[in-house]
């Protein structure tokens, strides 16, 4: 069986397919960390459980559910 | 349309009704990149912080390009952290090692056909050496070892070769007035002020501003510390490996000597010509050469000049400065291949000297005295 790295070398030197592009979700570059931590954020949302909350909810606290 | 085969919730969305049409840009962007994707992927194959298995586990998955994407942002995110952890194990204080994210960047470079990456300096680094106050042997064997870690491992050049090189008209007058034999300060400046081609390429307006000119160029010419004479009069050097073994036997010699072989630079000079020695069994020719293409930037080595804090020196920094303002930046244009792994050796090459270079930094700080930042 092909190593990991065989692989490699073959999926570089593949003809090019006709893909199916929507040229609105192409992806941001990748080697923008910032870009990239957002895309994971979009694409993966944690789970519920381990959710963070990002920004503070503008409520007044007797809003707020209980802890 | 059957409404009830409609997501439920927007993440159904996204994950479900979304993941073909997604798969299918992801291949669009990695197609034109895609050597330069997998030499990146093979990098950190090589480097160690990407397994074989993730690159498996990869191409099984329903979109392999997806994930490919995914595993090329680990690769991109581990590359600063693996270069800077292999300069750390060259420097001479590892507890004191300069940022590194600021100086150097790996961009992939878009062209119709052939994909390069281009490793570019954010910063220029030149460096300014103080080794008057060593005995001249040692001196010159420092001198010696920054110029091979410039032609072995990272590119670097010594400010008085860059120098050298465009001098030429300043060169030939300094010659020509030299040939002259005046020692008396007057009549050399009225020599040259008769010369109108001098005056106008040199433009000097008075006497005191062509004798600030004339003691920078005897200072390049006829430097006066010995070491400096014997480096500039030491001709075509031989080969790097007789080099290294000469530089070896010196080492050996100076173990014993009394103060000499546990100061910062002696410290220095073992770790790197032990490490050159390696680097040389390891890559008899510096491995960036099989990688570099031609490109409108300058060289990596006009970023990072070496200079042994001469008189003249301040003039060509500001020149060199000027020089790069007006450029595309200085680094290395690399071809990406997936097929070998020479952008590993190149890089981890890269590393090294770089480590080697910030160690000289840290052994010429020590040896004044001074802290290093």
């Amino acid at each position: 069986m092909a190593s990991g790295l065989d692989r490699l070398r073959a999926w570089a030197c593949e003809e090019a397919l006709t893909a199916l592009a929507d040229p609105l979700d192409r992806p941001v570059f990748a080697e923008n960390v910032r870009c990239r931590h957002r895309l994971e954020h979009l694409f993966d949302p944690l789970p519920g459980g381990e959710r963070r909350r990002l920004h503070a909810l503008d409520l007044p606290p007797h809003l707020l559910p209980p802890p | 349309m059957n409404p009830l085969r409609l997501p439920r919730r927007a993440r159904d969305l996204t994950v479900l009704a979304w993941a073909r049409l997604r798969e299918g840009a992801y291949h669009a962007w990695l197609h034109p990149r895609r050597r330069c994707v997998a030499a990146l992927l093979r990098l950190a194959v090589e480097g160690g912080w990407l397994t074989e298995a993730a690159l498996d586990a990869a191409f099984d998955s329903p979109t392999p390009n997806a994930a490919l994407y995914r595993l090329l942002g680990e690769a991109l995110s581990g590359l600063p952290v693996w270069i800077e952890a292999t300069a750390r194990r060259c420097v001479l204080d590892p507890a004191r090692m300069p940022d590194w994210a600021p100086f150097a960047t790996l961009t992939l470079v878009d062209t119709d056909d052939d994909p390069s990456l281009f490793l570019a300096l954010e910063n220029l680094w030149p460096h300014t050496f103080h080794l008057d106050e060593l005995p001249p042997a040692v001196a010159v064997a420092v001198a010696q070892t920054l110029s091979l870690i410039g032609c072995r491992l990272t590119e670097c050049v010594l400010l008085r070769d860059w120098a050298g090189c465009r001098a030429d008209e300043s060169a030939s007058a300094y010659h020509e007035i030299a040939a002259l034999g005046h020692t008396d300060p007057g009549t050399r400046w009225a020599a040259a002020s008769e010369n109108e081609a001098w005056s106008d390429w040199f433009g000097w307006n008075d006497q005191d501003e062509f004798e600030r000119w004339w003691a920078q160029q005897t200072a390049f010419y006829e430097p006066q510390p010995i070491w400096l004479r014997r480096w500039h009069a030491r001709g075509h050097p031989p080969e790097d490996r007789i080099i290294l073994c000469g530089l070896l036997r010196r080492l050996w010699r100076w173990r014993r000597r009394p103060g000499l072989a546990s100061t910062p630079w002696c410290r220095w000079l073992r770790r790197a010509v032990l490490t050159l020695r390696r680097a040389l069994r390891r890559w008899p020719q510096s491995p960036a050469r099989a990688l570099l293409a031609e490109t409108d930037a300058e060289p990596l080595a006009y970023g990072q000049l070496l200079g042994f804090n001469e008189p003249w020196e301040a003039t060509w920094l500001e020149e060199s400065v000027e020089y790069l303002s007006n450029s595309e930046g200085c680094g290395w244009t690399l071809r990406a291949d997936p097929d070998t792994s020479a952008l590993y050796e190149t890089l981890w090459a890269f590393a090294i000297g770089q480590g080697l270079l910030i160690g000289a930094c840290q052994a010429d700080a020590a040896a004044q005295g001074l802290p290093f930042e």
